[in-house]
């Protein structure tokens, strides 16, 4: 019964667009594979398979499989599973149902004690980390006691133009796409071409970006989300120049999430 | 209610505009970069990833999602190409030629090395912009005086949907492309002949820009003025297509030159 509601938690976790698109995860988990211990790859490659391309994909296709079967109700509660919730200080809070963190270490809990675990639960637990650690990387879903704005999406404006567009030309933007989407669209980037972008990026800095532990990590992303929870508030313009910049932070919070997705893995596959 | 709708119209007409003021678009710009990358000496490319941080197509269109800025007004003619009068009328004191002789002269010859790493980085994300989108058939700015033919033209469709001029040509190099991603590009199209690439990299700025207003001129001939885009002969696409790559295969082999240049120490004719 215990493992059937590990499965399920997992599997229902899957019920919200995964951070970035799908060819950017692809890419992401092919350059943290990279950044591996020759121990912890070969345990991906034993639980996973060879092919990183595919485990995105399942996710993506159970998520598909699974969404007529359940009510709206029990695929909002599911939802919950990709978001943080944090105190007024960004510290994680205590929450009766499951939530990113939560579903993060009781995953990764799974992935260390893996032997015993069956083959399939460690299959979806290292499925459930890829997934969350990105989630937890977006900050659209990061919610922050005492900013009432960040318990649910909201669309913001901003100007068409600095100069040249009339006062009343806006474009309404959502919280979420803001860090979910890379400006520019790059769809004609493949998976490939994204990881050639990522490893030129991180260079030799992946150590940096690795530093710290989950809740280091979330405490930070919380402090970053409240920073631009502030600029961006519902039905508020933001400045067209402070939109722009915010298209480099959503770059480095993929960035941080590939190399953080390593280092978890290289932690817990020992 | 009325009002409401007048500024849903403004808006969209406002998104219309942007839209058609970028040339190549994301993907046509993305080609570009992607294809000079795979021409650059090693050097070359290791430098502009030192500089950059990212791939070339990354910044492919950073000029344009930043051209609304109050910072950029003044660089928003370097999309295009000035010409006053046919021979020798171009106007290199304006536009993308401008910045691209300023460019040269500021980094060519070695001269990047005495820059501020941010200064070289500015330069190198522009240019890989510019010297694209200058190639872009609809980016012949062609002198109204000397060339009233091109005044007035009608526009082509989409269904009920009109496509301008500049849209058109903006959009060709991914149209009836559907799902091709820049390899896919590279791969059926970068097909260029070393002795063409030598023509097309060879010669002054001057030279490549008399190729750029020839290149302009087919644009118009090519137009398909009052037709369905969708509906045209096989043979009429084939020329749109042969043109705009023609022009991105321009622009991409003449990006990598630059770059290898200025990355060899040496300089191009400016003049």
């Amino acid at each position: 019964m215990k493992r059937v509601s590990i499965l399920l938690v997992f599997v229902l976790s899957v019920f919200v667009a995964n951070a970035w698109s799908r060819k950017c995860d692809e890419a992401a988990v092919m350059v943290a594979k990279e950044h591996l211990t020759p121990e912890a790859k070969k345990l991906v490659n034993k639980y996973l398979g060879k092919s990183y391309a595919d485990d995105v994909k399942y996710l993506y296709d159970l998520e598909k499989e699974q969404a007529p079967q359940l009510s709206k109700k029990a695929r909002r509660a599911a939802a919950e599973v990709h978001y943080l919730h944090l105190d007024g200080n960004f510290q994680p809070k205590k929450v009766k149902g499951k939530d990113a963190l939560k579903s993060l270490e009781a995953a990764l809990k799974v992935v260390s004690n893996r032997k015993s675990h069956s083959k399939r639960e460690v299959a979806v637990a290292l499925r459930t980390v890829i997934n969350l650690v990105f989630d937890m990387h977006d900050l659209s879903k990061i919610r922050i006691d005492g900013i009432k704005h960040s318990m649910r999406d909201f669309r913001y404006s901003v100007p068409m133009a600095e100069f040249g567009a009339k006062k009343d030309q806006f474009s309404k933007v959502k919280w979420s796409k803001s860090w979910s989407y890379f400006d520019g669209g790059y769809n004609f980037f493949s998976a490939n071409y994204w990881a050639e972008d990522l490893r030129i990026y991180i260079g030799d800095k992946y150590a940096d970006y690795a530093k710290g532990s989950l809740r280091e990590w979330v405490s930070e992303n919380g402090a970053l989300a409240a920073h631009y929870l502030e600029l961006c508030k519902p039905n508020q313009v933001v400045g067209y120049v402070d939109r722009r910049l915010m298209s480099p932070v959503n770059y480095e919070m993929y960035v941080k999430a590939t190399c953080r997705l390593a280092a978890l893995l290289n932690e817990n596959l020992k | 209610m009325k009002t409401k709708f007048l500024a849903f119209i403004a808006v969209l007409v406002a998104l219309c505009s942007v839209q058609g003021a970028k040339a190549w678009s994301g993907f046509g710009h993305g080609c570009i970069a992607y294809v000079a990358e795979q021409h650059l000496t090693p050097e070359a490319k290791e430098k502009c990833r030192y500089y950059l941080r990212h791939t070339l197509p990354y910044y492919a269109s950073w000029m344009d999602y930043w051209r609304g800025s109050q910072h950029f007004k003044k660089v928003n003619s370097g999309h295009t190409v000035s010409v006053l009068s046919s021979g020798d009328g171009l106007n290199m004191k304006y536009g993308a030629m401008k910045h691209l002789v300023n460019a040269m002269n500021e980094l060519g010859d070695g001269k990047y090395k005495n820059l501020p790493d941010s200064v070289v980085r500015q330069r190198l994300i522009n240019m890989i912009h510019y010297v694209g989108d200058m190639h872009c058939p609809c980016h012949s700015k062609f002198s109204k005086k000397y060339f009233p033919q091109y005044k007035g033209k009608k526009t082509a469709y989409r269904g009920k949907k009109e496509v301008a001029y500049h849209g058109f040509w903006d959009g060709s190099p991914g149209r009836w492309r559907k799902g091709w991603e820049i390899e896919d590009y590279a791969k059926n199209v970068d097909k260029v002949s070393k002795k063409q690439a030598t023509a097309w990299q060879s010669g002054t700025f001057t030279d490549w820009g008399r190729d750029i207003a020839k290149g302009g001129h087919r644009g118009f001939a090519l137009y398909p003025e009052g037709k369905d885009i969708d509906n045209l002969s096989s043979k009429e696409r084939k020329a749109i297509l042969a043109l705009a790559d023609e022009m991105a295969m321009q622009g991409a082999y003449r990006l990598a030159h630059v770059l290898n240049t200025i990355f060899a120490d040496k300089s191009i004719e400016t003049r």
